[in-house]
């Protein structure tokens, strides 16, 4: 508990001494943004040894917990934090002092945001989450960016909305009443917006597909983790009081999103020719396999099936690191490719053979992003899948098959065909080529993404 | 007493052919003469196996080394030393030492030498090996050994230079080529054999199945006990049929006879030693080694009545075949086709008189065909090696261009006429004692409509030959013609002398027919009771003899002066018709095309139009399109106008709202 509070502080404080950096002075507001980084990691780690911490917990000490949850999402933020900080950094100008504040703060948010129940911790943290990103798209400076973060700042007003009543309908409401079942409905619209879930994603092709990608790096992978986590933990309190009606209710809506979710993500991505506009319609695709593990989370209370929600839970976890690292590594490597331009396909070719660590990490990134063993997306789609194919879950079979799941394999293989595309043209010789600085992210996502990929399964039956 | 060292019998010609294919390679000669000098090794290692065996009084032996072993069966390379299988081996390695001392002239200047020799030599080691072996699946190996290289062999001229084809070019049977070159037909050997090798092993599998054991020894005392298992499953007769069916295609019976006459676009030494003297001899010897082992245990059994119809099959299509391919002699016009038609007549008298087993005295049945195995290996031999020497002169496969090669090569003649009396049946030749032996049974058999085939069988067979001999002998010739070299000269006619020899000490009391009678039943593994060798009745003998010589005389008058009366621009329709249905094989080969090999063609070409039309164009162009379209829609949502982006979000609220209401009701 101590190490949450000191984390917060680290964070908090550099954002702060930020401030105080004379302008120019770009490397010493670096040096005092990965330090802060490093001092959260170190001490979220030390907290988090033994390594024995439930995957989610009821208990918690002045309204944040301590599970596995909380340190995942926490560390997953930091650590791309830290590595996409010194992107911003490196195109030089006057103001990415800013940019680094709006990062320390957004994953300080997150952290909380992925750790507590409070009604009053969640909405600041959320407040502050949203702030710190539309603020960071807005800072680009560039028109695209600017039109993106007014879209987002929009519907995230009105999201917010939702949010303080939803929270509030399901915090105050009776136990087991209608009304805590609405609140929680109302809930889900905010974290369909936050999260990128039709039909309340409509800002996310925009922010992410035409906007500075560095920033949006950093948006697309670690942000929406922490509403998630909110989503779980919410789930996890409400849905085993709920009478059976309104549970299903829940289920249903659930349910109803993801495959929306799945389907419009990648469908639309499979004609897309701008790279930055498909991985923005991947992330909607991929939200809705998150979406389906929470929906079997849900179902999984309802059901009385316990099982599946381990399973669930599990996967969501697993997924979370995949995601965040595989997002952030796609994006930063957009943004070096794309330059001032737009991330079309041609300007990918001939990478294979200018850029070697570049091409190859980002080669098993989106290897990852399909979900191809033994890498450590595989594993993800693989206990969401499994959890959803339950067999007590009878809404989640039809005839005998379950066809959730199904839905969810069938677009992961649809999703193959984009994925490849950009791989392909990667590998493709070109005469006028362009080169990437071997990046760091990336690199390190990949290698990750590799090593944790193959360790997890024995990781888990520890 | 260990037999052992026999088993350099079959060893030897395997190290002749490893040795001779490197040599060849440069010293082509010296092969040759390596190859004919270590084939010497098994002729006479065959010869004491022979004298062994007498001297023993017939016992049989069996040297064993195990080769591999299947959950408990093991799998033993040995001999199995018998009667049958001693005098098989002996037959089979003078042959072929004589043929290989023929090759050595015959072959001189071959590009492919390596190649012959190789193969020859390998085939003679898989053919010892055949007869030889104790164990079925060893047997097998033989078997398929003899396949490989008769392929090789047959289509050894793979170039396909047009004087090496068979048949005539540009001619048509009702839209089949009916000429075959010399690597169409190593692909058909290979074909019709290896088909009909499933049943040879099908029935392998069915009889281990119910015997437990694969050693030749051990099967022929478990017989009763198969026999009777298949009968009560119900499976006798097609188990018979099935594991026959190697036996049948290997001697070129109906229906599979057409790849031995494709198979003379190979050397003639290849067509003296594989497919007149060997090779189809081995489904001969199949039968023989195993039909007594089925009699005598189906008389234990009681179960004779059961197989009787698989001996009926056997004798009605041995007869059909004697009867066929002398139709189709009758008419041919080259000197290795007539032979080949030959052959495979001759077998069909072998198997006829197999098949009379079931009707008459099975041990004489059997030893009438088991003589005229020897015979017919004998002169069979003699004729194709005259053949090929007569090609090589004449520079022609065709007799019509053959004349009077009786001017300057007196030698060959004289072969050539021992050989082709010995086929006609006239005596004192071999050929006459054993196919009287088999006239004669078949006529006391009962089966007269098998007798009347294999009756007229024999005028045609006497009629054609001796057709070939008027045209190429008789005559003036139109140019200086030669004998050919000792080498090739001596193998020749000393076959058509002991084809004669053969037929003189035949019916003497001293005992080598009686001989070879006991070698054959009592003292090969079946055990076959022996009978009395019962006289020659004076009626069918006087019909065979009256055939033969009408035919003999026939031919002679007709083709030494020329004289057309068989030809294809015939007054009389009928008569052309029959001579090009004849002519044309009875269309038997023009009917395989046209229904297996063009039927399947056409399948093929339907199938893969479904699967291009159909699955290529659904999964190459309808569902990507599909798609693509979808894909584009969805895009067309985002428009970009915020007022619509929030309009969409309280769409998603509606929805959930409703979502929550319809639960709330039915709930």
């Amino acid at each position: 508990m101590q190490a949450e509070m000191y984390s917060l502080t680290a964070l908090g404080a550099s954002a702060m001494a930020l401030t105080l950096v004379p302008r120019g002075h770009n490397k010493a507001s670096l040096l005092i943004g990965e330090i802060a980084f490093a001092m959260s990691a170190l001490l979220w780690t030390a907290s988090w040894y033994p390594f024995e911490l439930p995957m989610i917990s009821v208990r918690s000490t002045y309204g944040l917990y301590e599970d596995e949850l909380s340190y995942i999402v926490s560390m997953a933020a930091a650590f791309v934090g830290a590595m996409v900080l010194p992107l911003f950094f490196r195109r030089g100008g006057g103001n990415s002092w800013q940019f680094a504040s709006t990062v320390l703060l957004g994953v300080a948010a997150t952290s909380v945001l992925a750790s507590t129940t409070n009604p009053y911790l969640i909405l600041a943290s959320w407040g502050l989450v949203s702030l710190a990103s539309y603020s960071m798209v807005a800072l680009s400076g560039d028109r695209d960016s600017l039109i993106g973060s007014i879209k987002y700042a929009f519907m995230s007003a009105l999201s917010f909305q939702f949010l303080i009543i939803g929270v509030y309908m399901a915090m105050f409401a009776p136990v087991g009443s209608k009304i805590e079942a609405l609140g929680v409905l109302l809930f889900l619209l905010a974290l369909g917006f936050k999260a990128g879930i039709p039909p309340f994603h409509m800002w996310l092709p925009d922010v992410y597909g035409f906007s500075d990608p560095v920033p949006v790096s950093m948006l697309s992978s670690t942000m929406k983790l922490g509403a998630f986590a909110l989503g779980i933990r919410l789930l996890y309190e409400v849905m085993p009081t709920l009478p059976t009606q309104l549970g299903y209710s829940i289920v249903t809506v659930l349910v109803v999103l993801s495959v929306a979710g799945m389907v419009l993500g990648n469908l639309a991505a499979l004609t897309q020719t701008d790279v930055q506009r498909m991985m923005a319609y991947s992330s909607i695709a991929h939200v809705g396999y998150m979406t389906m593990a929470l929906s079997v989370l849900a179902a999984s209370a309802v059901y009385k099936v316990p099982q599946a929600g381990y399973f669930a839970l599990l996967g969501l976890l697993v997924y979370f690191v995949s995601y965040a690292l595989s997002k952030a590594s796609v994006f930063s490597f957009i943004s070096d490719v794309r330059g001032q331009g737009r991330a079309i396909l041609s300007r990918f070719e001939g990478l294979g053979d200018t850029s070697r660590e570049s091409s190859a990490s980002v080669s098993i990134i989106l290897l990852n992003l399909i979900g191809m063993p033994p890498l450590l997306g595989f594993w993800g789609k693989f206990f969401v899948f499994l959890s959803a194919a339950n067999p007590s879950i009878s809404i989640f079979y039809a005839v005998g098959i379950p066809w959730f799941a199904l839905v969810g394999i069938i677009n992961s293989a649809i999703s193959v065909f984009y994925y490849l595309k950009v791989i392909r043209a990667i590998y493709r010789k070109s005469a006028a080529a362009a080169s990437s600085k071997a990046l760091g992210l990336p690199l390190a996502s990949s290698v990750l993404l590799v090593v944790l990929g193959v360790l997890i399964p024995l990781l888990i039956s520890l | 007493m260990n037999y052992s060292y026999l088993n350099a019998i079959w060893i030897t010609p395997f190290l002749a052919a490893a040795i001779a294919l490197p040599t060849a390679l440069k010293w082509k000669r010296l092969a040759s003469v390596i190859s004919a000098v270590l084939l010497a090794v098994p002729a006479l290692l065959s010869t004491y196996m022979v004298y062994l065996i007498y001297v023993s009084g017939f016992k049989p032996f069996t040297t064993s080394l195990a080769w591999f072993t299947i959950s408990s069966t093991s799998v033993t390379v040995g001999l199995l030393g018998d009667g049958l299988s001693a005098i098989m081996a002996l037959v089979v390695s003078w042959i072929s030492f004589m043929i290989s001392v023929y090759s050595c002239e015959y072959m001189e200047g071959d590009s492919g030498a390596h190649r012959y020799w190789f193969f020859f030599d390998f085939f003679v080691g898989s053919m010892l090996l055949l007869v030889l072996s104790n164990n079925i699946v060893v047997m097998l190996v033989g078997w398929e050994g003899t396949t490989l290289s008769s392929y090789a062999l047959i289509g050894h001229w793979y170039t396909d230079e047009e004087d090496k084809w068979v048949g005539d070019r540009g001619k048509y049977a009702l839209g089949v080529p009916t000429w075959s070159t010399p690597s169409s037909s190593g692909v058909r050997a290979m074909v019709f054999t290896s088909f009909a090798d499933i049943g040879f092993i099908i029935g392998i599998g069915m009889l281990y199945s119910a015997s437990g054991t694969l050693s030749l020894y051990t099967i022929s005392q478990e017989m009763p006990t198969v026999l009777a298992t298949l009968n009560k499953q119900g499976m006798l007769v097609p188990f018979l049929f099935l594991f026959s069916l190697g036996a049948f295609a290997k001697s070129a019976q109906f229906p599979f006879h057409e790849w031995l006459v494709t198979a003379m676009t190979g050397p003639t030494s290849v067509s003296a030693l594989i497919h007149a003297a060997t090779m189809v001899n081995a489904g001969v010897y199949f039968m023989l080694r195993f039909m007594p082992m089925v009699i005598s245990a189906a008389a234990k059994d009681g179960l004779s009545g059961a197989v009787s119809p698989f001996f009926l099959y056997t004798a009605a299509i041995g007869a059909l075949t004697a009867f066929m391919m002398a139709s189709m002699a009758v008419v041919s016009r080259e000197l290795k086709l007539i032979l080949a038609f030959s052959t495979a007549s001759q077998l069909g008298y072998m198997f006829l008189s197999i098949g009379l087993a079931a009707y008459v005295e099975p041990s004489v049945a059997l030893f009438a065909a088991f003589s005229h195995m020897i015979s017919q290996a004998l002169f069979k031999a003699a004729l194709f090696l005259a053949a090929g020497a007569l090609i090589h002169e004449f520079s022609s496969r065709y007799i019509n261009d053959m004349k009077g090669a009786w001017h300057g090569m007196k030698w060959t003649t004289v072969g050539f006429a021992f050989a082709s009396l010995s086929l006609a049946g006239i005596p004192p030749f071999s050929g006459f004692w054993d196919k009287d032996l088999i006239l004669d049974l078949a006529f006391r058999s009962g089966l007269w409509y098998l007798y009347v085939l294999a009756s007229a069988g024999a005028f045609m067979t006497a009629f054609y030959i001796f057709r070939a001999f008027a045209l190429i002998f008789a005559g003036k010739p139109e140019r200086e013609v030669r004998e050919p070299g000792r080498a090739m000269l001596l193998p020749y006619v000393v076959l058509g002398l002991l084809t004669l020899a053969f037929g003189v000490i035949w019916p003497l009391p001293v005992g080598v027919s009686l001989w070879m009678y006991r070698a054959i039943t009592l003292d090969s593994y079946a055990r076959l009771a022996l009978e009395t060798l019962p006289p020659l009745e004076f009626l069918p003998l006087s019909i065979s003899l009256t055939m033969a010589l009408l035919g003999l005389g026939a031919a002679l008058y007709i083709y030494s002066e020329r004289r057309q009366i068989f030809s294809a621009n015939g007054k009389s329709g009928i008569a052309s018709f029959l001579h090009s249905f004849l002519y044309d094989r009875w269309l038997i080969n023009s009917l395989y095309y046209r229904i297996i090999v063009y039927g399947f063609s056409a399948a093929s070409q339907g199938l893969e139009l479904i699967e291009r039309d159909g699955f290529d164009e659904f999964y190459h162009a309808v569902l990507p399109s599909a798609f693509s379209s979808i894909s584009v829609r969805l895009r067309g949502l985002q428009t970009g106008v915020i007022s619509k982006y929030l309009a969409a979000f309280f769409a998603g609220l509606l929805l959930v709202l409703m979502i929550y209401v319809v639960f709330l009701l039915v709930g």
